[in-house]
């Protein structure tokens, strides 16, 4: 598809919404990290821990990553089926409805309006809000494809439907609520039912949002970017069947060791170690693609993001299921492991992969060749670096705190209070503050020249001769691409 | 065994054996070439046909 035509205003528009609230996002995230070494800067109310901490986590998945997908969707929906989007009036009227919820959603956060269900926290009208956006989007996607020209569907798609499916599916059923006034309500289960239902949804969010379309994304704009088919389409869709198979049943390793059925957490615990096979499915097609050709990864610039996007994708998928294991889940639960792992997937996987493939597009959009590839690979060394202190610095944290809470001195007593836990952590703070400023660092570069590349400003051409030209041309002999 | 247990012990293997027919499916040698020519049709141009439904309006 050329530059100009239908749909590239809409992926343009929910592109820079993405970036726009990762900007928002990080800055949250980045007082966040120093409310933990100063804790003074925890401003009651509105700038409280219990506050931001939803506003960063709702900004990042919401804002952030939602809007890339539905950016990533909608151009590689057009170019996979061959024609246009189905309803393009709905997709623009979906792009001022996001943006408008976004910013509502922030706000009622801000003042403290929230179910306290983690990544669920959004009250009722905002839920019927987001309700109505995915419908829109799943008209749009299902639209598309019934009209499409291209008999047989890519891998991508399939995910793309099955991020349409589950998305709607664990959303909706987790937000049954019963409102008791405009700004509150209360769920519709009880007791661990409750928690079983919110962990179903909460690993099944993240499946949705942070697995199905990054991978429909990887499988789309990689072999795009390098010209390479990808290993084996065979191979990725058992690796889509078998995500989908076995993701539904995972939630319940969030809940291990606690009063859910030991059953249900039995179950979790083997669908969560199955789920590495079809991780690492997707990770050895991705890597095998590139046999032959690694030469790529110094002189075009993407293939560095989707080489380590997919690289974090496999640590965090042998990482993930390990944690599910009771023992390690009984040393490692609560303590600053976990949000290290998180963050290795949502720095990593997810950001890396969305980044890349925004680079790919507003070029195409825009008809120009990106602004910087320098500024890329800054973009790039500095969120490499940045996320890497960030969650390394956790993971050695989480494994301190666990150990601290358990050690016991010879007569059974703890060996240590939870204050002394916690001054222990003030190092591995100090070093995750100093990873986020690098990464905020890269995400600005990145914000920067996506928008550069963005506008229509005077300059060359694009054209795929040209670009592959200039991605070579600014990589110095011996130096990284 | 309880009609339950009976009936989640049903389940899972209906279950096993679709997962296990998907895998058979794609695996089997004879559509080698049908399964895998998608990856390299979505590398050529994707420009769609001049004249498809809404062709030159601006969304």
């Amino acid at each position: 598809m050329t530059n100009g035509e239908r749909s590239d205003s809409i992926v343009r528009g929910f592109a820079l919404s993405s970036v726009f609230w990762l900007v928002v996002g990080l800055v949250v995230g980045l007082w966040l990290a120093a409310e933990m070494i100063f804790p003074a800067l925890n401003l009651a109310p509105w700038l409280a821990f219990g506050r931001l901490r939803v506003v960063h986590t709702n900004g990042l998945v919401y804002g952030f990553t939602i809007a890339g997908i539905f950016a990533g969707g909608y151009y590689l929906l057009e170019k996979l089926t061959r024609t246009r989007l189905a309803f393009p009036g709905l997709a623009k009227a979906q792009l001022w409805l996001f943006n408008a919820a976004i910013a509502l959603a922030a706000l009622s956060l801000f003042a403290g309006m929230s179910t306290s269900r983690e990544y669920a926290e959004l009250e009722w009208p905002l839920d019927i809000v987001v309700a109505v956006l995915w419908v829109m989007f799943a008209v749009n996607v299902m639209g598309t494809l019934v009209k499409r020209r291209e008999k047989q569907m890519y891998v991508s798609l399939w995910f793309l439907v099955a991020c349409v499916v589950t998305v709607a599916v664990v959303y909706i059923l987790n937000n049954l609520a019963i409102p008791v006034s405009l700004t509150k309500s209360y769920s519709a289960y009880a007791g661990v039912n409750d928690a079983n239902v919110q962990w179903w949804f909460g690993h099944n969010a993240v499946a949705s949002v942070f697995t199905f379309p990054i991978l429909a994304m990887f499988y789309y704009f990689l072999p795009k970017s390098t010209g390479l088919p990808i290993y084996s389409h065979r191979l990725s869709i058992i690796a889509f069947w078998s995500l989908v198979f076995g993701y539904l049943w995972t939630g319940a390793h969030h809940l291990m060791l606690t009063p859910v059925p030991e059953w249900i957490q039995t179950v979790a615990l083997a669908f969560s170690l199955f789920l590495i096979a079809p991780s690492w499915a997707s990770v050895i097609n991705g890597f095998y693609t590139m046999n032959g050709n690694w030469d790529k990864m110094r002189s075009n610039y993407l293939v560095k993001f989707f080489i380590l996007g997919i690289t974090f994708y496999g640590l965090q998928t042998i990482q993930g299921p390990t944690q599910a294991i009771r023992a390690l889940s009984g040393h490692l639960h609560y303590t600053e492991y976990i949000p290290g792992h998180v963050h290795m997937g949502t720095m990593g996987w997810v950001t890396m992969v969305i980044s890349a493939s925004m680079y790919f597009m507003m070029e195409r959009i825009s008809g120009r060749e990106i602004h910087s590839v320098k500024l890329a690979n800054v973009h790039f060394w500095l969120i490499l670096v940045g996320q890497l202190l960030f969650t390394v610095s956790l993971w050695i944290a989480g494994i301190v705190q666990g150990a601290m809470w358990k050690a016991t001195n010879p007569d059974g007593s703890l060996m240590y209070t939870f204050l002394d836990s916690v001054a222990a952590m003030y190092p591995y703070w100090a070093v995750r503050f100093a990873g986020g400023l690098l990464y905020f660092a890269g995400i600005l570069v990145f914000a920067y020249n996506l928008y550069m590349t963005s506008r229509s400003t005077p300059g060359t051409k694009w054209s795929a001769a040209s670009a592959a030209g200039s991605r070579a041309a600014c990589v110095p002999s011996g130096e990284p691409g | 065994m309880t009609p339950r247990a009976l009936a989640y012990l049903l389940f899972t293997l209906v279950l096993a054996g679709v997962f296990a027919g998907i895998i058979a499916y794609y695996f089997n040698r004879k559509r080698y070439e049908r399964v895998e020519a998608p990856k390299h049709r979505m590398l050529a141009d994707d420009d769609p046909p001049p004249g498809s439904a809404g062709d030159g309006r601006e969304g």
